[in-house]
């Protein structure tokens, strides 16, 4: 059993490493090279609009969901609206040519699947984040928000010293400085010191949820969505769990989610390729460096009841089409 | 004491030099066949310049601390880095791994068809020689397998009556009829975490010969539709003869790359 457990852990470790540290490395220089400026700016004012265009940006960049998550911490540092933030991180790794080429591959002949699971995304992603910006306030989602009484600007003299990674708004952070009075070897000390930092911090948790999904994997038996083919919600809302207890990587679940089509209709296996792109056992524990646990389940639990709103609107359309 | 407190100093650097060679060691032992489909190797030859640059900053980071002001602190995301390496320096057993995919599942010949239609364009090689099939006789191998049972399964009706011959392994559902097995490889889409199985079933009445599971075959048979379960006939091989073979070392069939 040792064997096989190394295996998936070896295999999902291989399938996200380079993300996730290409994700830290972004991180970090938008950290240190991106003013808070520049953010607002680039960010539509309006609410609506804003969170609009959020759930659209993966078509400019496609990101899978370990390399989104350091990315847009650092973004929500930066002093990106929280709702926005949530919205780009629900819909990036499903909006996004790569997912959409390998589901139009994984369903060929019909481009149906393919661009009901972008309009999913879309749409999930959307909802949820109008629900964020209507409903919770940063003290509720983030872990560490941008105000603590005790903000300080970083210890310039020790930047490079600084055995701390920087959660969302955290104390220590340099979140409202100046950037541009660093040096630019400061710049550079900075990029490295953070990269590190965070590698380790969200690293963490990417490896918890990759040694929690290799045991589910190793002890789960495989014929365990035998039968499942009761009424509406039952085959979505199993779906549901076992994308999330899977944890296969966005742009390639398509694939397994077709193998499964003689079990599944079109409904459930969206729910499948659109909840299980937003959250897993790895994205969890990985949002953990951002978000408080309460804020987590509340965001799970929207993703699985709008995907299967969303899964029962998609089939109505299938059957008219 | 005073080694330890050094130790502690440069943990950042000396967990991601571990992290870099076993990346390294995978790359360069050929082991990532058993976990990850070729087509995404370069992923990993990208995360070894990631994690090289990482190493790089965390070594400038470490010499730049004060070993007596550095006092230690939050062990748990270090020990967690450790147990990582450990397990990626575990090595995979193929043959375990396959028996585990195997277990447990009752795939069903429509699974299998379904796994295998999911190829979408898949085009022929330079060596168009091994995906000819307009003869009588075919050929499936590693390097033309997805293809052509990609093909089959996509239009069955062409290769009705033609004889084949295939490697695989014996995979025995319950939904099968008893003398039926399917001579099955296992197929690696992206990584080995969502690895499954898909193959043919294998009418074996003809023969009088027992055969057991997950052993290695060389089959040969003339190809027939026939319903077994699903909605539309399936693809079923009439086993004509057959060989023991010894077990694939690298066992995979990689979509889109093979």
């Amino acid at each position: 059993m040792l064997s096989v457990y190394s295996t998936y852990v070896t295999a999902i470790f291989l399938e996200g490493i380079f993300f996730l540290t290409i994700g830290v490395i972004i991180s970090s220089l938008i950290d240190v090279f991106v003013s808070d400026d520049t953010i607002s700016k680039i960010v539509p004012s309006g609410r609506v609009t804003g969170i609009a265009v959020s759930s659209l940006t993966g078509i400019l960049f496609p990101v899978c969901e370990c390399g989104i998550v350091p990315v847009v911490a650092g973004l929500i540092r930066k002093g990106l609206p929280v709702s926005h933030a949530v919205t780009m991180l629900l819909s990036i790794p499903v909006v996004n040519l790569v997912t959409f080429t390998s589901t139009y591959y994984a369903f060929p002949g019909t481009l149906g699947i393919a661009f009901l699971r972008m309009a999913g995304g879309v749409a999930v992603s959307f909802c949820l984040g109008l629900a964020v910006s209507v409903f919770s306030d940063d003290n509720f989602v983030l872990k560490n928000k941008p105000e603590e009484k005790n903000y300080k600007p970083v210890n310039r003299e020790n930047f490079v010293l600084m055995d701390h990674v920087c959660s969302p708004g955290c104390s220590c952070h340099h979140h409202g400085e100046d950037h541009s009075k660093l040096t630019p070897v400061e710049k550079i000390k900075g990029v490295l010191n953070h990269s590190v930092g965070e590698f380790f911090e969200t690293g963490k948790y990417f490896i918890i949820g990759i040694l929690v999904t290799a045991a589910f994997q190793t002890f789960v038996p495989k014929n365990a969505f035998d039968g499942v083919s009761a009424a509406f919600p039952l085959p979505e809302l199993f779906m549901t769990g076992y994308a999330y207890i899977l944890s296969i990587c966005s742009q390639t679940d398509a694939f397994v989610a077709r193998s499964m089509s003689s079990y599944f209709g079109p409904g459930a296996l969206l729910c499948f390729m659109i909840s299980g792109a937003m959250i897993d056992v790895k994205t969890t524990m990985m949002l953990r460096v951002i978000f408080r646990k309460r804020f987590i389940v509340l965001l799970a639990a929207g993703i699985v009841i709008s995907t299967v709103c969303f899964s029962f609107l998609a089939e109505a359309v299938l059957k008219i089409l | 004491m005073k080694l330890l407190r050094y130790i502690y100093m440069f943990r950042e650097f000396i967990l991601l030099s571990l992290l870099f060679i076993t990346l390294e060691r995978l790359v360069n032992g050929r082991q990532l066949y058993s976990f990850l489909n070729p087509g995404y190797h370069v992923f990993v030859n990208l995360a070894m310049v990631t994690v090289f640059f990482l190493t790089g900053a965390a070594l400038f980071i470490s010499a730049g601390r004060d070993l007596e002001v550095d006092t230690p602190q939050g062990y748990f995301r270090y020990f967690v880095f450790i147990v990582l390496i450990a397990l990626l320096n575990t090595g995979s057993d193929s043959t375990t791994f396959s028996s585990h995919l195997t277990e447990g599942n009752t795939l069903t010949p429509d699974a299998s068809m379904n796994s295998f239609s999911a190829a979408g364009d898949i085009k022929p090689g330079p060596d168009s020689d091994i995906y000819n099939t307009s003869g009588d006789f075919i050929e499936i191998t590693k390097e033309n397998y997805y293809f052509i049972v990609n093909d089959i399964y996509s239009a069955p009706g062409k290769y009705e009556g033609k004889r084949i011959s295939v490697d695989g392994f014996v995979y025995k559902s319950k939904k099968l009829k008893k003398c039926d097995f399917i001579i099955a490889r296992l197929i690696i889409f992206c990584c080995a975490a969502d690895a499954g199985i898909g193959g043919f079933i294998t009418d074996a009445s003809g023969i009088n010969e027992s055969f057991i599971k997950d052993e290695w075959l060389r089959v040969d048979g003339v190809l027939r539709l026939e319903k077994r379960g699903g909605e539309k006939p399936a693809p079923v091989l009439k086993l004509e003869s057959f060989k023991r073979i010894p077990a694939d070392k690298e066992p995979y069939i990689y979509p889109a790359y093979n």
